[in-house]
């Protein structure tokens, strides 16, 4: 039978589908790829559907978009108790024990929402939504904040960056949350502040990223602080900016919370 | 926005284009402008009032500085990517820095007063970058990124905040905007700038040079003509043409009345050409000013004493509304002068309009034409200024309103047919009379001064008509 590849996902969808089944990236349109490399997040037309397990996942806006999962039975979802818009009044929602994250300044109340029936999810922020299905045997490190939502085939943890100049100085925040996926694939949802881009790094291949801009990384992909020496301010510190090391893939937004360096 | 017509299709050929944002002339083989990015296959949007989109730079369009590029990425918060050629550089704000490659050379843009700029909360730390190598530059606010090309000459002022980077080449300067209130709250005094302490000057002196800008929200822009003035929210100032000239403007919702220490007012800028202006749709919200004690160079309405000046400019605005009266002057005055008139005093007042003209016969014609719904809004303007304070002139201007578009009555004098609409004869005198004919909303007057019969007089008046109605 006859498949047409997404270039976002890679999964498959029917030809004649205007947008990928998968992580409803459109299919009619070239991916949009600057001159260095960084590849446009895609624009997720307004009402895009795509399936994960029985459930599926319609987006809807596109200034602060909303992702409205329709959880087929038994299928659940967790999230930050703080992005849900709305619910049908028969999910039953349930909270995921998380409580050491509330040291890090992270809402310690991961929600999980079980079908069937629909709940909305959306940050209240001027973005782009990032689908990223997981292949089995994946590991993807996000920033703080910025997880949406994400399938219970997708395990969810989280760990404490290394490195005092590191907590300091990265603009990543104390954790950094980690999605892995076993056996099955699983769907994550991202929430990136105003436009997303995502490059491949080689082996060895650098790339320095103003802090508050990383969004997620391959779990490969190593992150470093590093000090340039450029004075910030009158008391003329240097100034720190993270270093990404290939191999992987990195994402980065446009819209981020400066560091405050000075 | 207008109901603009649909686009002419030029199918011309040609090579090169002016873009009409950056107005420069770039290659036309694209599809946006090589100098600024604006796309070059769409067309303008103007609002009525002129004030036009600028349109955002597409999605991965570049801009050609130098040798170097400039890539805009991304519609929300647009990153702009720089691929710098060796040896060209840039300079901007290190909060702006995304990303950078390791080949890029970056370091320090040395500023002067750096403590009045802390003071004034600028950035005190600039960054520069060399090439060759690629760095990515953003601000973090929702909007649009706009290229302002700077040929040499040119030098253009920018709103504190908004700068993203400019070309090594392009001359930085800041200077105090002189747009300031004070505010007095018990013994404390506060000095508020709504438009910034400061605003930032770029120039171009011997080579063209390329700034990029950030608005947030969307961004607009007008030409405004020598003199002309607009008045602007501080917030949404972008940039303007060093020989726009800003002042001050407060407008006084409330006197205080018996609180006489409680005057707010709301602060904005006087913007006057000539030069072009550039407006952002998303600004910071004002808060009330409280008492203001002292300001810089002010203009102030005080809505208290402000009806009468809406008055002023309702009839400004009815008067530049009237008809055009050149082709019903012509057919008169070629009409007259074939009869042997000389044409006399020409009275336009803008809902109505009078020709006078003599014979050496001693004949004396004025012919006046008024347009009937424009003098009725004037009268019922009149009329809504006066209000109970003159109540004896406001019943004759309700009656004179009533005139206007009212039914035929006796008083009107006799029907007069054969002028193709409905027309009224009454003399006033024996050697004078007048013809009234009214069509299409409009209300033609012919008099007659002359000492001739009755008939004559109503046949000079019936052909001055004639001469006179189709150009109506």
């Amino acid at each position: 039978m006859e498949r047409v590849v997404c270039s976002w996902c890679s999964g498959q969808s029917d030809p004649s589908a205007t947008s990928c089944e998968i992580c409803g990236a459109p299919l009619d349109s070239a991916a949009l790829v600057t001159d260095s490399g960084w590849r446009e997040a895609p624009r997720l037309r307004d009402m895009a559907e795509f399936h994960f397990g029985s459930s599926t996942c319609q987006v809807e806006g596109e200034i602060v978009p909303v992702a409205e999962l329709n959880l087929g039975a038994g299928d659940s979802i967790y999230f930050e108790h703080h992005v849900l818009l709305w619910k049908d009044e028969n999910v039953p929602v349930a909270a995921m024990n998380t409580a050491s994250r509330s040291f890090g300044g992270m809402p310690f109340v991961v929600t999980v929402a079980t079908g069937p029936g629909r709940v909305a999810v959306s940050r209240d922020a001027t973005g782009e939504m990032v689908v990223l299905p997981l292949h089995p045997s994946m590991e993807l490190d996000v920033r703080e904040h910025a997880f949406l939502a994400a399938s219970s085939s997708v395990s969810y943890s989280f760990f404490r960056i290394k490195g005092l100049a590191n907590i300091l100085h990265g603009g990543s925040g104390m954790y950094i949350d980690r999605f892995i996926t076993q056996g099955v694939q699983g769907l994550l949802l991202l929430h990136g502040n105003g436009n997303v881009f995502e490059r491949m790094l080689a082996p060895g291949e650098k790339i320095i990223l103003e802090p508050g801009a990383f969004l997620f990384k391959d779990s490969t992909v190593q992150m470093n602080v590093v000090q340039l020496p450029i004075k910030t301010g009158l008391l003329r510190r240097g100034m720190y900016l993270a270093e990404m090391v290939g191999p992987g893939r990195v994402g980065i937004q446009s819209m981020y919370v400066h560091h405050g360096s000075e | 926005m207008s109901n603009l017509p649909p686009p002419v299709v030029d199918n011309t050929p040609r090579s090169t284009y002016t873009c009409p944002y950056c107005r420069l002339d770039g290659d036309a083989t694209g599809t946006s402008c090589t100098r600024c990015g604006a796309p070059l296959d769409i067309r303008a949007r103007v609002s009525e009032s002129g004030w036009e989109r600028q349109p955002p730079i597409k999605d991965l369009a570049r801009i050609q500085f130098g040798r170097s590029t400039c890539q805009v990425s991304g519609q929300f918060v647009p990153a702009a990517e720089m691929c710098l050629a060796e040896g060209e550089g840039i300079y901007f704000g290190h909060h702006q820095l995304l990303w950078a490659d390791t080949k890029v050379q970056l370091g320090n843009q040395p500023l002067k007063g750096a403590w009045n700029r802390k003071m004034a909360g600028l950035d005190v730390v600039m960054m520069n970058a060399t090439g060759p190598g690629t760095l990515a530059l953003a601000e973090n606010h929702p909007g649009e990124t706009i290229a302002v090309p700077l040929m040499p000459g040119r030098s253009i002022d920018v709103r504190e905040h908004r700068f993203v980077t400019a070309t090594q080449n392009v001359v930085y300067d800041w200077y105090q905007s002189a747009i300031w209130y004070s505010t007095r709250d018990g013994d404390e005094t506060e000095t508020h700038y709504p438009a910034g302490m400061y605003l930032d000057r770029f120039s171009s002196t011997n080579t063209p040079g390329l700034l990029l800008l950030h608005g947030r929200g969307n961004v607009f822009v007008r030409d405004l003509a020598p003199g002309q003035t607009i008045c602007v929210h501080p917030g949404a100032f972008v940039w303007k043409d060093s020989s726009v000239s800003m002042m001050m403007h407060l407008e006084r919702p409330a006197s205080g009345g018996w609180f006489m220490l409680w005057q707010p007012a709301t602060p904005w800028i006087r913007i006057m050409g000539p030069g072009r202006v550039a407006v952002s749709s998303a600004y910071e919200h004002m808060e009330s000013t409280g008492r203001i004690v002292n300001t810089s160079q002010c203009t102030s309405v005080d809505w208290n004493n402000r009806q009468p000046m809406q008055q002023a400019t309702a009839f400004q605005a009815i008067a530049a509304s009237s008809f055009n009266d050149v082709p019903f002057e012509a057919a008169l005055d070629a009409f007259a002068t074939s009869q042997g008139f000389t044409i006399g005093a020409d009275r336009n007042r803008g809902v109505s309009h009078t020709h006078e003209y003599t014979h050496p016969a001693g004949i004396n014609i004025s012919c006046s034409v008024v347009d009937a719904s424009a003098a009725t809004a004037v009268l019922a303007n009149i009329a809504g200024v006066l209000g109970s304070r003159g109540s004896a002139l406001t019943a004759k201007l309700n009656k004179a309103i009533g005139s206007m578009g009212g039914a035929a009555s006796a008083n009107d004098g006799q029907r007069i047919d054969g002028l193709g609409t409905e027309a009224h004869w009454k003399q006033t005198s024996p050697t004078s009379s007048a013809l009234t004919v009214n069509k299409a909303g409009r209300l033609l007057t012919v008099k007659i001064d002359a000492n001739m019969p009755a008939s004559d007089q109503l046949g000079w008046l019936r052909a001055f008509a004639a001469a006179g109605l189709p150009a109506i």
